[in-house]
């Protein structure tokens, strides 16, 4: 016959109890958090928890630096393509400019266009994006290009000649990391996008207002003298002729390969966040099923536990209120 | 004839008295129902036997008590013992781990070592897009603060629990060292009882209660002897109660058998546990913390998480035991920021022709480049960068510097945004002067980079060659998996102790019901056997009136 002591029936009674306010507590907690691994120790596989929610924060961390990027080349792509309509439009005036009609009073005239133009494209070229220059390359901090002066003419804006930020970092250019493995050029020195471009029509301006520009080719050194009219009317207007030339060249070996590159670097910015999408759903999607608590699950498990503490916490009560020999001596 | 009146007489005195014993003992038994460690105890009764009456049948003599036996059986009671220390022991471990796990959540609200290294890379992958922004440079700065803060309070939460094990392991031995000098004090008093004859019962009670206590503290094979006392030794034989004296165990953290004991992890020193044969002024301590920790109790439990201290250990890494391990990898952590971080926060040697001396190659706004721990820093007095390549910090240097952790002392060199060297030199190299381009983020993108370099973490024993994230993947799985198991062990042994004693309480607790049907019986008995006294005064009263 077993016996059943006092001490035995509460002790019993009382793990009982306790155990079944632990499954409460896990489960309520389980329900209240939408987590059914919190510490490490929940879970067997928490090593590979901690794995996934890096790389969870690693990938948005890569998504939001994408946007910023995105915004930014999308500015340059703004600023290259007002460049590129600038040229267009200077090549029609050159056109224009260089017809024999014209004498060195209307071409003169010409002239105030083309190099409010070669002023737009500085203005452009020295453009800052949240306060910093984007063309310096790494010398962020000073106008890429700033204005020098040429011998003739000594006033207006033929007389200014503008040139490329000398240093050895605003030749160079940044790249940063948008995905664990893809990094991406973010930057462009300016030189290499409106050196040309400003050269051309600063030597097409100051050809259509009567001053010639030294050397003949290349880059302009800052000399050149005033056409004698009418001996170098020939002159000037091979002078202007050649500047399409140039013109076409800048649009068509800086500008528009510029243009397309900052397309395609978009363009992988776009695929990189695509694959960052899909291994932020995968990481997601693992998490859920490792880490996540099955809502329904939970609250049916959380249920079923009040229910057994309910009825355990019942029965003490009845055990405990039950008459003994004592109470009917 | 006899005169059996008298015998009707003597008899029923007898009865009552044997059953007023009874009655008292069954009083005993209720009053101490709820008593910790009482057996339940029965009053034996025999017939007396009388001398012999002269004619050829004998009317019993009545009733006595013949002795009083406590209800117990020994192997429940060491089963009891048994389980209770191995309970005693995961509870502790189990409880310390709980709190360690803590440090190392899963849930993503929690400034952890591990989110915060995430975070501090893709500060610096961000900062790389635009170096000379002075909020992107403060939100570098902002993540670096909180990666040397989760990392400091971390750490110093280890070397705080360690403090505590370390604390309580003193606290149960001072505890231990009470239980067996009273066991020692029970032991004379049982011996002294029970060679005149009697049952020692209440001292019998009181030294299995102590014995079940000192059982969750430490394990311990115990021998009765013939005089009821009980001799208590250890595993490796030593002796902590022989018949009625004790040794009482120390504790210290200067023991004569290891001169060069390493710091605890919070710089203190742990204590060892031992037993002092010579005098405190010479002592020839006897080492048993290797043996209490294989063992189980309270004790050992404590003892594996809090590490026990090898002969020839120098470092406080060095010890084994579940926050020493975890310890030890975040220090691996801290080693690595300060060394390989900041080595490569210096960017190449700018003058190779000078090997002895590293010229950084990095500079900040401020167009300066930064010291030899550049990024990460640590507080100390005296020199930081004293060996090996001077300007670069190195493992050397951190070694030299005798310190035994970086982790409590770990700091960013500057909190300065303008002071993030985020650029790489751009003039022509040397001798030209050093250019820092602000826009130049080749430097801070370096230190990006460096998420995906694998990297030799060690601290102590400890070692592994991984990334930062996959080094701290380790640590959570490490912490994670011996948690579990002390859950599990802890939930087993709960299991086993409950079954225990419910088996002894089965044997030896006191059932109400019981004591109060005994009751019943007694009273009636006692009353009869007072009935029986009226009956012989009323014999005696007719043959009185007769004559």
């Amino acid at each position: 016959m077993t016996r059943i002591s006092e001490n035995q029936m509460i002790r019993s009674m009382v793990s009982q109890m306790l155990a079944n306010q632990q499954t409460v507590n896990k489960y309520s907690q389980e329900v209240t958090t939408g987590l059914k691994v919190q510490n490490p120790g929940d879970s067997r596989l928490s090593g590979t928890i901690s794995q996934f929610r890096e790389m969870e924060s690693r990938i948005s961390g890569h998504q939001d630096r994408i946007k910023t990027v995105q915004g930014l080349l999308t500015f340059q792509d703004g600023v290259v393509s007002q460049v590129n309509d600038a040229l267009v439009r200077a090549q029609e005036l050159a056109t224009q400019g260089a017809n024999e009609t014209l004498d060195p009073a209307h071409r003169a005239l010409i002239s105030d266009e083309v190099m409010a133009l070669r002023d737009h494209i500085v203005s452009l070229a020295n453009s800052t994006y949240q306060g910093r220059y984007i063309f310096g390359g790494n010398d962020d901090g000073t106008p890429p290009y700033t204005a020098q002066t040429y011998t003739n003419p000594p006033t207006g804006p033929e007389s200014q000649r503008y040139t490329y930020n000398t240093s050895l970092a605003a030749g160079q250019t940044r790249t940063v990391n948008v995905t664990d493995d893809t990094s991406i050029t973010v930057n462009t020195p300016g030189s290499t996008v409106f050196d040309n471009s400003i050269q051309a029509l600063e030597r097409l301006g100051r050809s259509l207002s009567g001053y010639a520009t030294n050397p003949a080719s290349g880059t302009p050194d800052g000399t050149g003298s005033a056409y004698t009219f009418p001996a170098q009317y020939t002159t000037q207007t091979q002078d202007i002729k050649a500047t399409i030339d140039l013109l076409n060249n800048a649009r068509e070996t800086d500008v528009l390969p510029e243009q397309s590159s900052i397309a395609g670097r978009l363009a992988r910015l776009s695929s990189a966040n695509d694959v960052l999408t899909q291994n932020m759903n995968s990481a997601k999607d693992v998490l859920g099923r490792l880490q996540d608590a099955d809502i329904t699950q939970s609250a049916s498990d959380l249920t079923l536990a009040q229910s057994a503490l309910q009825a355990s916490l019942t029965v003490t009560t009845r055990l405990m209120q039950q008459k003994g020999v004592m109470d009917y001596i | 004839m006899s005169n059996n009146i008298a015998k009707i007489l003597n008899n029923a005195t007898r009865a009552m008295a044997a059953h007023q014993a009874l009655i008292a003992n069954t009083g005993n038994n209720i009053a101490n129902v709820n008593t910790p460690g009482y057996a339940r105890r029965v009053v034996n009764l025999q017939t007396e036997v009388g001398q012999s009456n002269s004619g050829t049948f004998n009317i019993g003599n009545g009733v006595s008590v013949q002795s009083l036996t406590r209800v117990v059986d020994e192997f429940l009671q060491t089963s009891v013992n048994r389980s209770g220390g191995d309970q005693a022991g995961y509870q502790t471990e189990n409880d310390f781990l709980q709190r360690v796990q803590s440090l190392f959540s899963l849930t993503g609200n929690s400034n952890t070592v591990g989110s915060a290294l995430t975070s501090f890379f893709n500060a610096a992958n961000n900062l790389s897009v635009d170096p000379s922004s002075i909020e992107l440079r403060s939100n570098f700065v902002e993540k670096g603060n909180d990666l040397v803060s989760s990392i400091k309070s971390t750490y110093s939460s280890l070397a705080d629990l360690q403090t505590e094990a370390d604390n309580r392991v003193v606290g149960e031995i001072s505890t231990v060292n009470s239980i067996t000098s009273q066991i020692a004090v029970l032991n004379g008093q049982i011996s002294q009882r029970e060679t005149s004859g009697g049952l020692a019962s209440d001292e019998r009670d009181r030294r299995d209660q102590l014995l079940e206590q000192l059982g969750s503290k430490i394990s311990f094979s115990k021998l009765e002897q013939a005089d009821g006392s009980v001799n208590i030794s250890l595993s490796n034989g030593f002796t902590l109660v022989n018949g009625t004296t004790s040794r009482d165990l120390g504790t210290t953290t200067t023991p004569s058998f290891d001169a060069t004991v390493p710091p605890s992890l919070g710089g203190g020193k742990l204590n060892f546990i031992t037993y002092n044969y010579g005098t405190s002024a010479a002592p020839a301590d006897l080492d048993l913390t290797k043996v209490l920790a294989a063992g189980s109790g309270s004790v050992a439990g404590l003892l594996r998480v809090r590490g026990t201290v090898g002969a020839s250990d120098t470092s406080s890494f060095q010890a084994d035991g579940s926050i020493v391990a975890m310890a030890s990898r975040v220090e691996a952590v801290t080693r690595q920021l300060l060394t390989s971080v900041n080595q490569t926060y210096l960017g190449p040697d700018r003058d190779a022709s000078t090997p002895a001396t590293w010229e950084a190659s990095s500079g900040d706004l401020n167009g300066n480049v930064p010291p030899a721990f550049g990024l990460f820093d640590f507080t100390y007095g005296g020199t930081k960068d004293s060996t090996g390549v001077s300007g670069l910090p190195e493992a050397s240097d951190l070694t030299a510097t005798g310190l035994d952790n970086f982790s409590s002392l770990l700091s960013l060199t500057s909190t300065d945004p303008r002071k993030i060297a985020a650029a790489r030199d751009s003039s022509a190299g040397f001798p030209a002067p050093a250019v820092f381009a602000s826009g130049d983020g080749s430097n801070i993108k370096a230190i990006a980079d460096l998420q995906a370099s694998n990297f030799t973490f060690s601290a102590g024993s400890f070692s592994l060659t991984t990334t930062f994230g996959s080094a701290y993947d380790e640590a959570v799985s490490y912490v994670g998996n011996k948690q579990a198991n002390a859950d599990v062990n802890q939930k087993v042994s709960s299991d086993a102790l409950n079954t225990a004693t419910q088996r002894r309480d089965q044997f030896s607790g006191v059932s109400l019901d019981e004591e109060f049907t005994d009751l019943i019986k007694e009273q009636k008995a006692f009353q009869a056997s007072a009935k029986m006294i009226k009956t012989g005064s009323d014999l005696l009263d007719i043959i009185i009136s007769a004559i």
